[in-house]
């Protein structure tokens, strides 16, 4: 087993000494599926109400792993830093990318792979009622996009500050500021101007989705070219964030 | 070959300037002592052997590679961190199994290390519950359980109580004799360090201020002392304005010849016994150089 492997085995024993938040977290993801599949609602669900019912079965399941998952992120990066445990472990022939990669797969892969997995062998199970399998894919894409600009910039604040609280903050301030940014754009967006709210969409694509199904606005409505080049925006921002930190990290950042 | 080589070596943090262009080298097998005031530098240099900083300017070679940029070089190179932590809820054993073999060693060395430190009583503990002296001890066994080529340690004994600086110091000796290891130690405590050190580097405010073998040093800043022992210490040392030190008189070869003690000790009526030259205390070296800071 490699450095890497032992390392991620030590951060993964840390993070999760007493999953019970972890486990609340699938079972809740578990249950409205689970409530499904039994015979409360035997229509085959499609596109529109597919995405509807995944959003709905699924939302708080997703904050609360986006919760646990900025919990690990500041925790595991920030306060390690501030606390000088990065600088026990970087004693050990191990690379910093290699360090930063073990850290983000043990605090945002995991519960992310848990979100995804929680759905699947229910949704699989009762495929015939699931037919739009698709939807379930484009939801867990747009959760892990939001999920990625959010965790971005907490890893660049928390390597910057080398603070966990100050990237908790960070990331709390950065989602619940878009949600409650969101609901005004979507009100102007409402009136005409869409350029706000397409532009916070990159933050939170979820919203997008949401208004593409729905079509709860009446005149308002988003493409599906739209919200799906929103949503690669929105990834592409997350993934460049990511590729920042770990550069700052291995080349610039001092210790 | 020199183990550590250092040239021009700045450090700069935003406009305070650290490290103001320090050159040394490290030859392997020796022990060697960095001591200066606080603020001299000394964390920062033993950070860039490190790979933890990066150098504004100059160059540093630790077995003729850049820390910076080969951590691999860690699998020879241990590092004790002056105030080491660890993940919190991470049992010690756990750790010490998984640490050994991060380095390729085989699982149980770590054992040997903590029964040499006495730590065994708390293998099954998580590191929340270890002391601060337990924790630093702890660093000391994961560093040498790699049986290092070279230790770069930043005041390995600051939370230590005196037997567990003799067991530090034990290990060093033992870790010298069976695998010709290098040390590189930043202490505050110059006492020791004359008992362990081969070589010195003195630094202050960023600057090293001279680098030799303890005795060549003493020697050339014309440091040497009578020590006397006599029946009374306390008169003859107030004739001679010298100090009396664990009974006996310590007095300035510069401050007073053979034939001023024999003066001094008839004027007091004191009976010499024994009167040796000795070099210049590291201590003494050390307040020379750098003042009383």
């Amino acid at each position: 087993m490699s450095v890497f492997w032992r390392f991620l085995k030590l951060s993964v024993q840390e993070d999760y000494r007493m999953p019970v938040a972890e486990l609340f977290a699938f079972l809740m993801a578990l249950a409205p599926l689970t409530l499904y599949a039994s015979g409360v609602n035997y229509g085959v669900l499609k596109g529109s109400a597919a995405f509807s019912f995944l959003s709905s079965a699924l939302g708080l399941a997703a904050f609360l792993f986006l919760i646990l998952i900025l919990k690990n992120v500041s925790f595991g990066i920030g306060a390690d830093l501030e606390k000088g445990i990065t600088n026990t472990f970087l004693t050990f022939p191990m690379s910093r990318a290699k360090y930063l990669a073990a850290k983000l797969v043990s605090g945002a892969v995991i519960p992310f792979v848990m979100f995804m997995l929680a759905p699947l062998p229910v949704a699989l199970a009762f495929a015939p009622h699931f037919s739009d399998l698709g939807v379930l894919l484009l939801y867990w894409g747009i959760e892990a996009s939001g999920m990625m600009v959010i965790i971005g910039l907490m890893v660049l604040v928390a390597l910057a500050t080398k603070k966990g609280s100050t990237s908790l903050i960070a990331g709390l301030a950065l989602y619940f500021g878009s949600e409650f940014a969101n609901a005004f754009a979507i009100f102007y967006a409402e009136r005409g101007n869409r350029d706000l709210f397409y532009a916070l969409s990159v933050l939170n694509p979820s919203e997008l989705w949401t208004i593409h199904y729905s079509r709860f606005f009446g005149s308002f409505s988003v493409s599906t070219a739209t919200a799906s080049a929103l949503t690669a925006t929105s990834a592409a921002l997350g993934v460049a964030l990511l590729i920042i930190a770990f550069a700052a990290f291995e080349r610039v950042i001092d210790l | 070959m020199p183990i550590i080589e250092v040239k021009g070596l700045k450090k700069r943090y935003g406009s305070f300037e650290a490290l103001k262009g320090i050159d040394f080298e490290v030859d392997e097998g020796k022990i060697v002592a960095l001591v200066g005031p606080n603020g001299a530098g000394k964390t920062t240099t033993l950070k860039i052997l490190s790979g933890f900083l990066r150098p504004s300017e100059g160059r540093v070679a630790v077995l003729g590679k850049d820390p910076w940029s080969h951590p691999e070089l860690k699998k020879e190179v241990a590092y004790i961190l002056d105030k080491p932590n660890f993940p919190p809820h991470v049992k010690v054993e756990d750790f010490l199994r998984e640490a050994a073999l991060m380095v390729g060693e085989k699982p149980e060395v770590g054992e040997e290390y903590l029964k040499a430190l006495g730590l065994q009583e708390y293998a099954q503990r998580s590191f929340s519950k270890l002391s601060a002296g337990n924790m630093q001890k702890f660093a000391i066994a994961v560093a040498l359980l790699r049986r290092p080529k070279l230790v770069v340690a930043d005041e390995p004994s600051s939370n230590l109580d005196p037997g567990a600086r003799a067991q530090l110091y034990d290990l060093i000796a033992k870790s010298k004799k069976e695998n010709d290891t290098t040390f590189f130690i930043s202490s505050h405590v110059l006492t020791e360090m004359e008992k362990v050190a081969d070589e010195v580097i003195i630094m202050a405010d960023g600057q090293v201020k001279a680098q030799a073998p303890l005795g060549q040093l003493a020697s050339s800043l014309s440091g040497s002392s009578f020590r006397i022992t006599t029946d009374k210490p306390e008169l003859l040392a107030e004739a001679l304005k010298g100090q009396v030190v664990d009974g006996k008189v310590m007095v300035a070869e510069e401050a007073a010849s053979l034939s001023d003690i024999d003066e001094a000790a008839k004027r007091v009526g004191a009976r010499v016994v024994s009167v040796e030259r000795v070099g210049s205390s590291l201590d003494e070296i050390f307040k020379k150089l750098v003042g009383e800071e």
